[in-house]
């Protein structure tokens, strides 16, 4: 008999109570984001794939803290996100996270959707540019909140801060990313 | 504002990401370990203490982390630091151990059983200094072992070591407890019996292994390679 897929509370659950096999289940669910969000903090592969392997033990292990009925994919990030602080932190490194354009389609659906394909090579290659003139702070926030898609609650988790600071630190930073789009004024 | 958001997303499906790695095949083969203690299994600290020896090499590559101590490593009591230049000290201060006293008495004084070796046999003296108990074999102005045992605690610290990344830090168990090996130049030694440490106790030490016995830290220093100070302090009973 096959039965329902679970649900993240009833695998969540189940982890709790020792099941491995649930927890490989949300593993396997979460690894993509938890690895992404390692790779925002990170800045390379490397440090996020042992921040996001290390995050993923210690979760299960305080998963007796986690409160029943709370969304788990905050809770793991945030422990994904300080995991990849310590990391850094421990091998005396600065995040410096470097975006590129993959070569050819979108590296996300088959087909790119309407938005996709209305941003043409020329313009991705200049906001591109103007991410990485932007402070590291400002990329962060921005990388956490439109190319991983975290909510506010979740980018708070990861950059470990409060949810209005989120708010305020993106505003600020598109701000800052229009000015950087903006032609230049010519001098005097 | 609403049209760079959305040209934001929008360059989300055409950015490079690395693969992500397959975690959780890896991660259920750690759950599997025997390590579901409170405290951090010592296998990780091990890790996390080598990345970190690792790093603090790499730091040092960096004109601007110069002349700064740049991290440092610790056991229960020990701290050690890494600097980029030793202070400048006599070569070879005095051996202030405090009184000479019987193994008995040091015994009873430190309040714990002090751990001698079947190889070394008995030592030649026996000091406390009112926190560790050190064994001398060996001239005291030149022992050729030393052996410091003392209660070491998270919150003070009672030996500190400097060194610069000339010296090689080997991170170890010894019956499964952490310890680390320090070898291949001078570093120095401070000993505090009391919370503060002072440079004129300060003096080069040689090869060293500091590790864990259960409540003790042990320290052993000596002209010995790592698999002789081990084989040493495997025989300590």
């Amino acid at each position: 008999m096959v039965g329902r897929p679970l649900t993240e509370a009833e695998l969540v659950d189940r982890a709790k109570r020792g099941d491995e096999n649930a927890y490989e289940e949300l593993v396997t669910v979460y690894q993509g984001i938890a690895f992404r969000t390692a790779y925002v903090v990170c800045g390379n592969a490397a440090d996020a794939e042992e921040a996001a392997q290390d995050a993923f033990v210690k979760a299960y292990r305080a998963l007796g803290r986690f409160r029943q009925g709370a969304p788990f994919r905050p809770w793991l990030l945030r422990i994904v996100a300080n995991e990849a602080r310590n990391r850094l932190r421990s091998a005396g490194r600065r995040g410096r996270l470097e975006l590129r354009a993959a070569e050819g389609a979108s590296s996300g659906d088959a087909a790119p959707s309407p938005e996709q394909a209305l941003l043409g090579a020329e313009r991705r290659d200049d906001l591109l540019r103007a991410l990485h003139r932007l402070p590291e702070r400002d990329r962060l926030v921005l990388a956490c909140r439109y190319f991983l898609d975290l909510s506010e609650e979740e980018a708070a988790a990861a950059l470990r801060c409060r949810r209005g600071t989120v708010k305020s630190r993106t505003a600020r930073a598109l701000e800052r990313l229009r000015a950087q789009l903006a032609p230049e004024e010519p001098n005097g | 504002m609403a049209e760079l958001e959305r040209e934001l997303r929008a360059l989300a499906a055409h950015l490079e990401w690395p693969e992500t790695p397959q975690l959780a095949v890896r991660t259920r083969a750690r759950l599997k370990e025997p390590e579901r203690r409170r405290s951090t299994p010592w296998r990780l600290v091990a890790v996390a203490l080598a990345v970190l020896a690792i790093a603090v090499g790499l730091a040092f590559a960096v004109p601007q982390s110069r002349g700064a101590i740049l991290r440092w490593l610790g056991l229960r009591g020990v701290r050690i630091e890494f600097v980029d230049r030793l202070p400048a000290v006599p070569a070879k201060g005095p051996l202030e151990l405090g009184p000479r006293i019987s193994l008995d008495e040091a015994s009873r004084r430190a309040g714990f059983h002090v751990l001698t070796s079947a190889l070394l046999g008995p030592p030649d003296e026996v000091h406390f200094d009112g926190a560790q108990v050190w064994l001398v074999y060996g001239a005291l102005d030149r022992p050729r072992v030393l052996l410091s045992e003392f209660r070491g605690r998270a919150d003070e610290i009672y030996v500190k070591k400097v060194m610069t990344q000339q010296t090689r830090v080997d991170f170890l168990g010894v019956f499964g407890q952490p310890g680390f090996f320090l070898s291949g130049a001078e570093h120095f030694l401070y000993v505090a019996p009391t919370a503060d440490i002072r440079d004129e106790r300060l003096r080069l030490a040689r090869n060293t292994l500091v590790w864990q016995h259960d409540s003790l830290t042990l320290r052993l220093e000596g002209g010995f390679g790592e698999q002789r100070a081990l084989a040493i302090a495997r025989s300590l009973e």
